[in-house]
């Protein structure tokens, strides 16, 4: 046997692990051959080293507070959800989220149909008063409004009036375009 | 797998709480020391019982065979202490040992780690073999830990990785080799 194959059964010599004739056949070659021998050596004594390398022991409080947490963690966690939480009271808890699941889709649904409405009702609003060139102060091209006859020069108490409305409610574009509620009837009659 | 343990893994995958406290009781000491050994402290080992208890119970459905118990918990264990170790300090592997063997160390080891009276000597090699264990890639340090350390033979040990024998034969050949190398260097600057 040559030392590259006395080395590479090396391990499973150490570990015992070869068959009767290849252990002979390495023993043979550790007994004649230094180097594997020495090599023997460190892999012996490795393995006993690690063999004997032994993790301390924790002491009794450490185990007590370990194993409390563990139980904590996991079965007595399970049993207080199953005590707090009925068979009754779990299904009744479905019932009330598969409601509540339903509510939120309904309301969802309805700002959504309300935006819709809204906004095709606003287009209509202006386009019908666009329509009747009403005197009402609305976005129109500067072109339309120059060369219009129709053009009404609001007065100063108009115009604090508007300022005022547009103040309370936003920009012209969104609610400051109306006034007030009675501004708003007017523009869409 | 005995049958007691087999009954109790049954009865734990059943439901029954008294199951899982007595299998907590059987196998926590098994965690602990192999928890200790890879990351080398009382809180990180404490820290991977209980997360491997805590595991095991929540992911039971998971465990397809009672018989499986066993190597389903250590491997439990053995991924989680991993991760710790990664996170814990990184990690910096040691090249293979590919050199030739230094014939200039002339120390008769296995009569100094054998004579009882030389204590001072066997505690150094353990410290080198702690050192030289720190720097192996996590894979290598876990296969020579579960089998060299712990006991674990090398079935079992592949039941746990999910691997083939011969990768842990493999794994743990070069995990001793690197470990005797890390050895011989550092005698060989000591002597």
């Amino acid at each position: 046997m040559t030392c590259h194959n006395a080395l590479a059964l090396l391990e499973d010599y150490v570990d015992g692990e070869l068959s009767a004739e290849l252990e002979a056949r390495v023993r043979e070659h550790l007994a004649g051959c230094r180097r594997c021998r020495l090599e023997f050596e460190w892999s012996s004594v490795l393995k006993e080293l690690l063999k004997q390398k032994k993790a301390p022991d924790p002491d009794r409080d450490r185990w007590a507070e370990t194993t409390n947490l563990i139980y904590a963690r996991t079965v007595e966690q399970d049993t207080n959800r199953y005590r707090i939480m009925s068979v009754a009271e779990r299904n009744s808890a479905q019932r009330g989220a598969f409601v509540r699941s339903v509510v939120s889709v309904a309301a969802s649904l309805a700002i959504l149909f309300s935006a819709i409405l809204l906004g095709s009702g606003s287009q209509q609003q202006l386009a019908r008063v666009s329509a009747s060139e009403s005197p009402i102060f609305v976005a129109a091209p500067l072109e339309d409004q120059v060369t219009s006859d129709n053009i009404t020069v609001a007065s100063d108490e108009e115009n604090l009036r508007r300022a005022k409305g547009m103040l309370l409610l936003g920009p012209p574009g969104s609610l400051g375009r109306f006034i007030s509620p009675f501004d708003f009837a007017r523009a869409i009659n | 797998m005995d049958n007691s343990l087999g009954e109790l893994v049954q009865k734990f995958l059943n439901g029954d709480p008294k199951a899982f406290e007595v299998l907590v009781e059987r196998f926590r000491r098994k965690i602990y020391s192999l928890a200790y050994q890879v990351l080398g402290n009382h809180l990180d080992a404490d820290e991977v019982v209980q997360e491997t208890f805590v595991r095991v119970y929540r992911k039971r459905e998971e465990l397809k065979d009672v018989k499986y118990f066993s190597s389903f918990i250590i491997r439990v264990a053995t991924n989680y202490s991993i991760d710790l170790l990664r996170k814990r300090k990184g990690h910096s592997g040691i090249p293979d040992d590919t050199g030739t063997l230094p014939g200039s160390i002339q120390l008769d080891l296995s009569q100094r780690v054998a004579t009882p009276s030389d204590d001072f000597e066997k505690k150094r090699l353990m410290e080198e073999v702690t050192r030289a264990l720190e720097q192996l890639p996590p894979r290598q340090k876990l296969t020579a830990i579960l089998h060299d350390v712990e006991g674990y033979s090398k079935s079992e040990i592949a039941e746990v990785f999910d691997c083939p024998e011969a990768t842990v034969r493999s794994n743990l050949h070069i995990a001793r080799s690197k470990i005797k190398k890390i050895l011989k260097q550092r005698f060989k600057a000591k002597e």
